[in-house]
């Protein structure tokens, strides 16, 4: 028996190599669409998991320090590392910064930590090089991807910081790289205001700012002791507001990113409906070029059911092309783009099943015309 | 009682349309053509030649009167065959006035086509596409693309694709139309040959009365009518 679709893609290569790619393209923006969702959850929570804290004690009636603004005082540390079931706690501050440099501006978020305290919020693992912070002052470590070199030295406030280390694969929550200095310098740039301020302040009757604040306390907890009872535990005793790393977590996904992801969600949906339309009329139009042959197919004898298999088989190549096309065009712009593409070979199977079944579903289409085309059409003109 | 015969048709009757739109094409044909006859069939453009064939082959259903092709009544009054694609894969063969051959498979696909799809085996389609092949003098062409043939080279196989299933009829609309007088001779003398070898009658459309003298019986649409002549000028 003849395989009819094998001598019709073998007879039109080209075209349908150059069809096949282009459907490739656009599974491929799919995929990395998808990819932008799966990086942006990652994301989320690179610096929790890097944090290993089980407990964020944050202002109360806050959701904090992610999700809302969140300043507590830093002698809490103290208080908290007293109650029954903490490890260790420790204060730590967040704060947005837009930052330039001779590869261009880039937003960056600075943590900063204490860098003798029990809870190292760098996981070494991910520094590529330098050290972590071993001063009270003058000392940060910067992202790969901010292109900082070790022993460059940064203009922060009005301070200038020494880039003691480098890691990779260290970002916030909404995607910026991560840059770390002493508790100190970042309570300095992020509470200390300005000569001028603290004067208008003083004329205004405001006592001068408290730089011993922080955004969080976070802390681990004694082993066999249930996170979630200690929080509850210090809930009740303190007035702020405490998380389990869980519940944070859960916040992230929940509250921070929600609606971002919803967004690239729904996007997403639109561009799989958009390819499958797509491929229905690619499937459709190839029927209708071939609709002389299949005239004369059916004319000749032969069952609808060999020339609907052909155009199936067809479409099953197709698709099959376009998504390996589709994967490897994902996979070489994936690096481009700023933000973690974080590529997953489940999601493109899942894509790939969904586009396969949709087109063969759409290939009804092209089915439908074979079983109305009349055979008596070969003759006609 | 149509053991002699190839097809037989009764007061057949063909229109379009209804209402006042409705047009009569044929009106009551009646003949019988017998096995291995080479029949001409010649009318005026836009009188029912094509028409005719296409009823002929199963593939347009007339508005009365019955066909029968060898000894099956296929249709009467209504089509009493199940499958007409399936009749025609195994008992009719057409030539078109193109060669109107699939223009993805190559020569020795295109006439195999058939045969396999009616499940005969290589063993036994083998060699009778090479036996075909031979008798039309193009088994160098087996591997070709019909786009790298000539119009007369495709035309030879088409005719070998309209045999290669070993129809008891095959169905020829102006095969010779595409081609100069002497090509055209060259197919009608080839076509005459296989009826009287091969034990096929052929119904070959043509407005070429040139072409008639090699004909066994002519057809003649007049009057939506079908009228039928023996040809005793026999040339061979």
């Amino acid at each position: 028996m003849i395989n009819l679709a094998a001598k019709d893609i073998q007879h039109s290569l080209s075209k349908f190599l150059i069809t096949a790619i282009s459907v490739g393209v656009l599974l491929g923006i799919v995929v990395v669409m998808i990819g932008v969702y799966r990086g942006m959850v990652y994301d989320a929570q690179v610096f929790i998991d890097d944090a290993g804290a089980d407990i964020w004690v944050v202002q109360q009636d806050t959701l904090g320090p992610f999700a809302q603004t969140s300043k507590i005082h830093e002698d809490l540390t103290n208080q908290i590392s007293y109650q029954d079931g903490i490890e260790s706690a420790e204060g730590i501050t967040f704060q947005t910064f837009q930052m330039e440099n001779r590869y261009g501006d880039f937003k960056v978020m600075l943590v900063g930590y204490d860098p003798f305290g029990d809870i190292q919020v760098i996981d070494r693992g991910k520094l590529i090089a330098g050290r972590v912070l071993q001063k009270q002052h003058y000392e940060v470590v910067v992202s790969k991807k901010t292109n900082y070199k070790l022993g460059e030295y940064i203009d922060m406030g009005r301070d200038r910081f020494k880039v003691v280390g480098i890691t990779d694969n260290t970002v916030s929550n909404g995607g910026d790289y991560l840059i770390f200095t002493s508790l100190k310098d970042a309570q300095t740039l992020q509470f200390t205001y300005t000569n001028e301020r603290i004067r208008s302040d003083e004329n205004r009757g405001i006592k001068g700012g408290n730089p011993h604040l922080v955004n969080a306390v976070i802390a681990k907890t004694k082993e066999g002791y249930s996170p979630k009872i200690v929080a509850k535990n210090i809930e009740e005793t303190t007035h702020k507001k405490v998380f389990t790393n869980e519940e944070q977590r859960d916040l992230l996904l929940q509250k921070v990113i929600k609606k971002s992801s919803k967004q690239i969600g729904m996007f997403t949906v639109i561009l799989i409906v958009v390819s499958i339309i797509i491929i229905a009329l690619i499937i459709y139009t190839m029927t209708l070029e071939k609709i002389k042959e299949i005239s004369i197919l059916k004319l000749i004898g032969i069952p609808n059911f060999t020339i609907a298999k052909m155009i199936i088989q067809e479409t099953v190549v197709l698709g099959v092309l376009a998504f390996i096309s589709g994967n490897i065009f994902a996979t070489l712009i994936s690096g481009s783009f700023p933000k973690r593409i974080l590529l997953i070979p489940s999601d493109s199977i899942g894509l790939f099943i969904v586009i396969l079944i949709s087109s063969i579903f759409a290939s009804l289409f092209g089915i439908y015309k074979v079983i109305k085309t009349d055979p008596a059409q070969a003759i006609a003109g | 009682m149509y053991r002699d015969n190839a097809i037989c048709i009764e007061n057949l009757v063909k229109k379009f349309g209804s209402g006042n739109s409705e047009v009569t094409v044929i009106n009551g044909a009646n003949f019988t053509l017998k096995k291995g006859e080479f029949v001409g069939l010649v009318a005026p453009s836009g009188s029912g030649k094509t028409t005719l064939l296409m009823m002929l082959g199963c593939v347009l259903e007339p508005t009365s009167g019955k066909i029968v092709i060898g000894e099956e009544i296929v249709y009467d009054k209504k089509w009493l065959i199940k499958d007409d694609r399936e009749l025609r894969r195994k008992k009719i063969g057409f030539i078109f006035q193109a060669h109107y051959l699939i223009p993805f498979l190559n020569i020795e696909e295109n006439i195999t086509l058939l045969p396999y799809q009616n499940g005969e085996s290589k063993k036994v389609v083998k060699p009778r596409v090479k036996e075909i092949m031979e008798y039309l003098d193009m088994t160098d062409k087996m591997e070709n693309m019909p786009s790298e043939l000539s119009g007369g080279q495709n035309q030879r196989i088409a005719i070998a694709r309209a045999l290669a299933n070993e129809p008891s009829i095959i169905l020829a609309d102006e095969p010779t139309a595409a081609l100069d007088k002497e090509r055209a001779v060259s197919v009608v003398k080839m076509l005459k040959k296989i009826t009287r070898e091969r034990g096929v009658t052929i119904i070959m459309v043509t407005h070429d009365d040139r072409l008639l003298p090699y004909c066994d019986k002519v057809l003649t649409i007049k009057d939506k009518k079908i009228d039928v002549k023996e040809n005793n000028n026999e040339i061979i």
